[in-house]
């Protein structure tokens, strides 16, 4: 397609068009086949692929509808539907019935201790925060390894990867920025140790970078750089930008998505 | 192995037992999420029942595989019927009666047709290499060409625009030619 065509459907799909531009692209639709179907195409894409947004569908007509209408309405898909509402409804009457129990302990308990156990229940959060989920799913034990068996001894790994372990990131950083621009094995691991030793140092927007670089890298272990960015963002307390990051892993399956389908459900 | 095929049988066999586990197991998550996201109980009850229609008519109709677990795909597909109806609903304000009394077999239909195309482009995205997956992923978003310069480090916008061209266009070939999309491009 003309770039000047592409650039006029982006600008469309972005509602980023002049008055003038808009006509132009109106004309287009009418008189051009190609580039309306180009359009067409264009907005599926967006609309699917944008997590946000949905894609619509616009023709009730296309020839599966029918069929699928037809099994949603015969009598197999009516006996399913009765089911689901009895054991919805005794799902409801369960947890109902669960609160009210709670509700009564809450009661009883509260008239024992009156004071301290509302003054507690008022004043605490009893959340896990942002930082204190940080805490408990970063765990420096379970790093990947800078040095492996077999390989020569490597002098800067090992001295790097031994400051990181006690704790002086500001050393073990100076290695890493030199590792990172020489060293052409290990780096996604290397990326991840460097992040963390910034993200340590409160560096956070460096640390936020080099994550950004592994994951826009073409390491194959790229992707590991959204679980620590996540992390980051815990850290951080930036409990919506953590979230966005957590549900891209669980939604792509990508490193540790079991791990951040509990995190998400801790935040959310 | 995936625990998907027990619950799309028992779904088909109207096993009541294990939708009991369904409903135990995987419910109060998707009810979680929709109230966060400004839905009321009722709406999180309505979405969860019709997703597990959707995907019982769907399983009756061709089998189909769940590569995840069950409970990871049904999430994710509460998660796009809650979206979808949340933008049918800002859609309807602007449409007539008529529109909004719709046949429900239809509109269920059309809603489990949409959530294949979706799954269509999805599994097309993650056939990319990981670096057109992640520039795309900013375009989708509508992320500024000026941003994208500065998260990849490129030179220029220009240059940002030819990537974004080039993944596209690879995106929009491995779509073309998935042999399902055929079917659902005129939907």
């Amino acid at each position: 397609m003309k770039e000047e065509n592409q650039l006029l459907i982006e600008k469309k799909l972005r509602s980023e068009l002049t008055p003038d531009e808009e006509d132009v692209f109106q004309d287009r639709m009418k008189s051009d086949e190609g580039f309306k179907e180009s359009y067409l195409f264009e907005k599926q894409l967006i609309e699917n692929l944008d997590d946000e947004d949905w894609n619509l569908a616009e023709n009730p007509n296309q020839n599966e509808v029918g069929q699928y209408a037809e099994l949603f309405r015969d009598n197999q898909t009516k006996d399913l539907k009765q089911t689901l509402e009895k054991v919805k409804a005794e799902f409801r009457n369960k947890e109902e019935t669960h609160l009210r129990k709670i509700g009564w302990i809450w009661y009883a308990a509260a008239a024992a201790i009156v004071i301290m156990i509302i003054s507690i229940f008022a004043l605490t959060d009893w959340t896990q925060t942002p930082n204190e989920l940080y805490l408990s799913y970063f765990d420096k034990k379970e790093m990947p390894s800078l040095i492996h068996r077999g390989n020569d001894v490597d002098d800067q790994l090992v001295e790097a990867q031994q400051l990181f372990e006690s704790g002086d990131y500001e050393k073990a950083l100076s290695i890493f920025d030199h590792l990172i621009d020489t060293r052409l094995t290990n780096r996604a691991t290397i990326y991840i140790y460097k992040g963390i030793s910034e993200m340590e140092l409160n560096q956070y927007v460096k640390a936020s970078q080099t994550f950004n670089k592994l994951i826009n890298s073409n390491l194959m272990d790229a992707s590991k750089g959204y679980w620590f960015k996540g992390l980051l963002y815990l850290k951080m307390n930036e409990k919506d930008k953590a979230i966005k990051v957590f549900e891209k892993i669980q939604a792509d399956s990508l490193y540790n998505h079991q791990k951040s389908a509990e995190i998400l459900n801790s935040l959310q | 192995m995936s625990d998907s095929p027990r619950y799309l049988n028992a779904l088909v066999k109207n096993d009541e037992k294990t939708i009991r586990e369904v409903y135990e197991k995987f419910y109060p998550n998707v009810k979680k999420y929709i109230l966060h996201k400004n839905g009321q109980e009722v709406d999180a009850e309505d979405i969860f029942q019709r997703v597990l229609l959707q995907i019982s008519v769907r399983y009756r109709k061709k089998k189909f595989e769940i590569t995840s677990d069950f409970d990871g795909y049904l999430f994710i597909a509460c998660k796009n019927s809650w979206i979808r109806e949340i933008k049918k609903r800002s859609k309807r304000v602007t449409t007539s009666v008529s529109e909004g009394l719709k046949d429900d077999a239809i509109d269920q239909s059309l809603a489990l047709l949409e959530q294949e195309r979706w799954e269509v482009f999805k599994e097309a995205l993650m056939k990319l290499s990981e670096n057109c997956r992640r520039i795309l992923e900013l375009f989708f978003v509508k992320t500024p060409y000026g941003k994208i310069v500065e998260e990849f480090d490129y030179n220029s916008e220009t240059v940002a625009r030819q990537r974004v061209f080039k993944c596209k266009a690879k995106l929009t070939e491995v779509i073309k030619n998935d042999t399902r999309y055929n079917s659902l491009r005129e939907l």
